[in-house]
């Protein structure tokens, strides 16, 4: 991971950070844009989860990892306010 | 000092220490895993400085190890960070003054600063838990990925399961909702299908598609708290 993707990685997530703070006289976010950048930030996430626990490089990675995820996520749930 | 302890209160003090703790083993974990997947220590260490949201930091560093390129994982990064703009629309006040507290205060926005900020009644208290949560978690949270990345020693524990165990714990609450359970399923199909025949990093943006399926939004009243889960 080179230092310029961090670098982009973290203004990109400072400027959507910002914004708010800056603009909120100014601009409204819809309750429908609201939802859609929620509902991707899930999507995203599970399409990791699935890719990571199903498929090794180009293939089918077997079971056992899923498994193994599925058992570790149980366990290590972590706590939320 | 003393009364900014006392507006908070004993509750909510010991609510930010769980959240410190849980998102700590998050943050050791963070650090385990990328380098002993083979990224230099710095790394996890500077996104967690610099970048401060753990899914973000797990789904680039992901899309890395899995050889992905850096731009497909910036990407990804961004698009789960893009929830954070109705966040910092949401907590705006508490933020709000002069620019050396508002500077460093956006960077302190992360789904649980927000949270126990929208669950407190009037500014007094919002700001405080704000404040409180914030700081507390950045350094929880760094000092956490700094141990995990020094003893990276994570095969042990069957490093290749923590990635997408981390990741299901993350999501699985915001799936309760069933319109982003759907997008979430088709996005995850197409994923999967589309990993054969295209380079890595990709399948995991094109499962975006699933956002057809994401549905109205559920009625809440504006104000009522961050609608997300995921952090």
């Amino acid at each position: 991971m080179p230092l310029l993707a961090i670098a982009a990685l973290a203004a990109g997530t400072y400027a959507f950070r910002l914004a708010g703070p800056v603009f909120r006289h100014r601009l409204r976010i819809s309750g429908r844009v609201q939802h859609l950048l929620s509902v991707a930030a899930a999507v995203l996430l599970t399409a990791l989860v699935a890719t990571a626990a199903l498929t090794q490089g180009h293939g089918f990675a077997g079971w056992a990892r899923p498994a193994k995820a599925c058992g570790s996520a149980r366990s290590s749930r972590p706590g939320r306010p | 000092m003393r009364s900014f302890w006392r507006t908070i209160g004993r509750d909510t003090l010991r609510d930010i220490a769980l959240v410190c703790l849980a998102d700590a083993i998050v943050g050791a974990s963070f650090g385990a895993v990328t380098v002993s997947g083979g990224l230099h220590p710095w790394v996890p260490v500077a996104m967690s400085v610099l970048v401060f949201a753990g899914g973000a930091q797990f789904a680039a560093a992901g899309v890395v190890l899995a050889g992905g390129g850096a731009a497909a994982a910036v990407v990804a990064g961004l698009v789960l960070n893009a929830r954070l703009l109705p966040y910092g629309f949401a907590v705006a006040d508490v933020v709000e003054g002069r620019w050396w507290t508002r500077l460093p205060g956006a960077h302190l926005i992360t789904d649980e600063s927000v949270a126990f900020a929208l669950r407190q009644h009037g500014w007094e208290r919002r700001r405080a838990s704000f404040w409180a949560c914030g700081l507390a978690l950045f350094l929880c949270w760094n000092a956490a990925v700094v141990a995990g990345a020094l003893m990276h020693d994570t095969a042990a524990f069957g490093l290749d399961a923590v990635f997408p165990a981390v990741l299901l714990a993350l999501v699985l609450p915001a799936l309760a909702d069933r319109g982003t359970r759907n997008a979430a399923l088709l996005g995850a199909v197409v994923a999967v299908v589309a990993t054969p025949f295209l380079p890595a990093g990709l399948p995991v943006l094109l499962a975006l598609a699933g956002l057809v399926l994401a549905g109205r939004p559920a009625l809440t009243m504006p104000g009522t708290g961050p609608a997300p889960e995921v952090r």
